[in-house]
């Protein structure tokens, strides 16, 4: 991890870019890239963390008008929406291998389907608001359809943790369009470079985000 | 940034056909897709689960029973959890950890609380209320 | 821990170390745009002071309006919507804009890499993003005040601030929300650098305790902040939206919003004294000249504070309607922490004795800050232990015991600091006479102004209100003169250390003898800290020959 010698001369051999003149070699570069992303990654658990606790009080202080609300919401397009997801996910750590044996052109590829599948994905998920909407499916509504108080806090823990992922995953998608303008351009040395890996994890936990919020919010209260 | 899937898009049709297969040629497509296929499969499973009504009240724990172990394959094939540092292991499990603190101990209250379940939240009085419009940003 | 033999620091002051060729930190360019873009930690770490030094005298002028206020039992300074608003602006930009970032984002930046014997922290340009999220959110409380300011109090409580606040809540709250990602790249920078950055050599149990204290802080800052920004973004969607969760007309919980409200704002209490007590650990022992007493014991403290920390929360809350068995639980928790505080504070007892003491300003006020800080943590006693607490909830006896903490403990803790430090920042030796008797003024006119309200606490004088019956004027006028001695006593470091700039004595590489890591390079280090490899080598704390090897 860290026994490495003080900083010296013998760092001056490296190509440019890729180091950091205040790292020693590569391997603590990246060793410092990852443990930082990780310890973010860490953050965010947290940062959801709080709307998991909300959802876990109101389930078990009204547990009836809960699960009814939450079987409104459209399960179709949620579902589809997981598939995508999982889809990107398998794109993105594809990309993070590529990335690794410096295969450029695999790697702009499956970045490229990855953009596309996080795309589809806000795609989707524009037009199931505007459904819920339609439906008067939030909780200022004087049309709601839902007849117990505590639907509503359903339906507002439902917009805000929905509304948080879309806000991550434009944030990943941002970063994918970066790198993928970058590594088109080759001013990176992929192998040599934390980018695509660093992108690849973060990618990959606002996945892992998702697979908890699907159970919650649409499959939630399906069953008799 | 939709200029840029554009491009992304036009990419990914020009190379179709035989740069597909070159950029792709003797790149080991596993364990992602075989991990892929499961997690595909552990959803699948998850969704049929939640909608016959075999576990009652609990289905939406099996669900999330489920989500747990497609997280877990997520974070040790596709974010490479096995092979990580010690400590990126302990940042990762920090986060869980510190959840659990937040989950008991705010639970610690509701659970004890006197009375029946949720009769201690009471709707707030009218008076001084102020309408949307008056509300500063 | 291996075993080095005592070695003394050479006593003369060299400057001829290497070569001085390359430009220290300070002159190495000139513009105002070479220091908004810098990626040294050093100068973000000046930035820092000048930003937190820059709100620290917002909340400063806040707080004398609400001494001033509350020297006549009538309330007619302020009205009473003008006293809320002053006091919740205070609390949020002493909270959030000084007392959070100030030892971590100051002299954390500036000493971190050099105490490690690193060239940057791991994130050089993180580092440098973090300190515009905190000027960015403090613009925005800035711009809330103007706007007409906000009427909550620091914490925010729903479904006051929710549905009946009508002044500047959201914007306040979007304020400390973007500081909040201040504080998440600050603790990430913190600890990436001490886990990937130190030298070879540089063993964990090597590294000087202010390290340590920053990275338990970081480990809070990283743990809790998240909460709070997720509940604050809770805050402000129901107030602009009007989604509902913790609207009771749907069922809601108020509580909900404490719960996790103070699950963060709790362990913010120890991100604001942990790097206080790294800071006096440092201090003490270069001027009592002794080894620290139990080096272990001071880092396991440390991280103890910090993880149980986290189990205390519900102390703030016995009075909310919470479970009474919750209360008893937090209650027992509460005591715990207490544990490790205290281990602290003996072990820096037991490193001042047998040492030759000597009385810089540094040491004055790390001296006060021992004192202030046991007070302090023995009212917390008080109020951990739920039928006391029934009594002195939310009056000045709160009051009291948190300033005891945050100003007595920290803000002497950031004064020690900033003395100690001063000479290698800047290059120049401030004016030690003016600075002794500023210590001396800051501790009295400190404990003049809080003690009276312990007594006004527990004879009934809530907080936040700006009138009340005359026969608390007494305490009320003691306090508000002990605030004026406590304002010119602030004041005065910003006069002899500006003079000290231009006119103050050229300090060597080592004014103090002192052995950290810090100390080899010259003052003001040159821009990547060691002209040559730094010697990690040495022990840190080698003040006197240890008798037997295997003592600690």
């Amino acid at each position: 991890m860290s026994k490495t010698p003080f900083p010296g001369q013998e760092a001056a051999a490296l190509p440019p870019r890729a180091l950091a003149s205040h790292f020693h070699d590569l391997s603590q570069q990246k060793a410092a890239h990852d443990l930082g992303l990780w310890i973010f990654l860490a953050t965010e658990i947290l940062f959801f963390g709080g709307l998991f606790a909300a959802y876990l009080v109101y389930a078990l202080l009204h547990p009836g008008p809960f699960f009814e609300a939450a079987a409104e919401t459209e399960i179709l397009i949620g579902t589809i929406n997981t598939a995508i997801l999982l889809t990107s996910g398998l794109t993105a750590a594809l990309a993070v291998k590529a990335a690794g044996q410096n295969r450029h052109d695999a790697v702009l590829l499956l970045i490229g389907i990855t953009i596309l599948l996080g795309l589809a994905f806000l795609a989707a998920k524009g037009f199931e608001y505007w459904l819920d909407i339609h439906h008067h499916l939030y909780p200022t509504s004087p049309d709601f359809p839902l007849e117990a108080p505590a639907a509503k806090l359903f339906w507002s823990l439902y917009w805000v943790m929905t509304g948080l992922h879309a806000v991550h995953m434009t944030v990943g998608l941002g970063i994918w369009a970066v790198i993928w303008e970058m590594a088109r351009r080759r001013n990176f040395s992929l192998s040599d470079n934390s980018r695509v890996r660093i992108a690849g994890l973060y990618w990959a936990f606002v996945d892992l985000m998702w697979l908890f919020l699907w159970p919650l919010l649409y499959l939630a209260g399906r069953a008799g | 940034m939709s200029a840029q899937s554009e491009k992304a898009g036009a990419a990914a049709k020009d190379t179709m056909s035989a740069r597909a297969k070159r950029a792709f040629e003797g790149l080991d497509l596993f364990p992602e897709v075989t991990v892929f296929a499961a997690l595909v499969g552990l959803a699948a499973l998850s969704l049929i689960l939640a909608l016959l009504p075999l576990f009652g009240s609990l289905s939406l724990l099996v669900s999330l029973l489920i989500a747990a172990v497609m997280a877990a394959l997520v974070l040790i094939f596709f974010m490479h959890m096995r092979r990580a540092m010690t400590v990126v292991v302990l940042s990762g499990m920090a986060g869980i950890v510190w959840l659990t603190i937040l989950f008991g101990l705010t639970l610690s209250d509701y659970l004890t609380r006197a009375g029946p379940f949720g009769s201690s939240i009471e709707p707030p009085p009218a008076v001084g209320r102020v309408g949307e419009g008056e509300r500063g940003l | 821990m291996s075993d080095i033999p005592f070695r003394d620091v050479d006593l003369e002051e060299d400057e001829a170390g290497p070569s001085t060729a390359e430009a220290n930190y300070l002159e190495e360019r000139f513009s105002l745009w070479s220091w908004l873009t810098t990626t040294d930690h050093k100068r973000i770490g000046i930035l820092y002071l000048i930003s937190t030094t820059f709100f620290f005298f917002i909340g400063g002028a806040a707080a004398v309006l609400i001494r001033l206020e509350l020297f006549t039992p009538a309330g007619d300074l302020l009205t009473d919507d003008g006293y809320n608003k002053v006091f919740t602006l205070h609390g949020v930009v002493m909270v959030w804009f000084f007392l959070v970032p100030v030892i971590p984002s100051v002299l954390g930046n500036f000493l971190i890499p050099l105490m490690l014997g690193a060239k940057d922290l791991a994130f050089p340009r993180l580092n440098l993003a973090s300190w515009y999220l905190n000027i960015i959110g403090g613009g925005f409380a800035v711009w809330a005040m103007l706007a007409g300011g906000v009427d909550t109090g620091w914490t925010f409580y729903t479904p006051y601030s929710t549905a009946f606040a009508n002044s500047h809540v959201s914007l306040t709250a979007i304020g400390v929300f973007i500081s909040g990602f201040s504080t998440i790249a600050t603790g990430v920078n913190m600890i990436v650098t001490v886990h990937t950055m130190r030298p070879a050599g540089m063993g964990w149990f090597r590294m000087p305790l202010f390290v340590w204290a920053i990275y338990a802080t970081s480990l809070i800052m990283l743990l809790s902040t998240p909460v709070l920004a997720i509940v604050l973004t809770l805050l402000i969607t129901e107030r602009l939206l009007g989604l509902g969760i913790f609207n009771p007309e749907y069922g809601g919980d108020p509580i909900l919003f404490q719960h996790l409200f103070w699950f963060y704002s709790h362990p913010a209490v120890y991100i604001m004294i942990l790097p206080g007590m790294g800071v006096v650990t440092e201090v003490i022992t270069c001027f009592a000249r002794r080894r620290v007493f139990g080096y272990k014991a001071m880092v396991y403290a440390l991280l103890a504070i910090a993880v149980i920390g986290f189990f205390v929360w519900g102390h703030h809350m016995f009075t909310s309607g919470q479970s009474m068995y919750a209360s008893l639980t937090f209650s027992f928790l509460s005591f715990i922490v207490a544990v490790p505080s205290a281990i602290k504070v003996f072990n820096w007892t037991a490193t001042l004795y047998r040492g030759q003491i000597t009385f810089e300003a540094s040491m004055l006020y790390a001296m006060g800050f021992v004192g202030l800080f046991t007070m302090g943590g023995l009212t917390g006693l008080f109020l951990a232990s739920v039928p006391v607490d029934l009594h002195m909830h939310d009056t000045y006896f709160v009051v009291a015991h948190f300033h005891y903490i945050m100003v007595g403990g920290m803000v002497s803790a950031f004064f020690a600091g900033l003395h100690f430090w001063w000479p290698k920042i800047t290059g120049r030796m401030y004016p030690e006479t003016a600075a002794r008797i500023a210590a001396m003024l800051m501790f009295f006119g400190f404990n003049l102004t809080f003690f009276p309200q312990f007594i006004l606490g527990n004879i009934g004088m809530p907080r936040r209100y700006h009138a009340y019956p005359d026969e608390f004027q007494v305490w009320h006028v003691l306090s508000s003169a002990g605030a004026v001695i406590l304002a010119a006593a602030y004041l005065m470091p910003l006069f002899y250390l500006a003079w000290s700039l231009i006119w103050g004595r050229k300090a060597g590489r080592n004014p103090w003898r002192a052995h950290g890591l810090e100390w080899q390079t010259t003052s003001p280090p040159p821009k990547h800290n060691f002209l040559a490899n730094p010697d990690v080598s040495g022990d840190v704390y080698a003040y006197h020959p240890r008798r037997n090897p295997r003592d600690e």
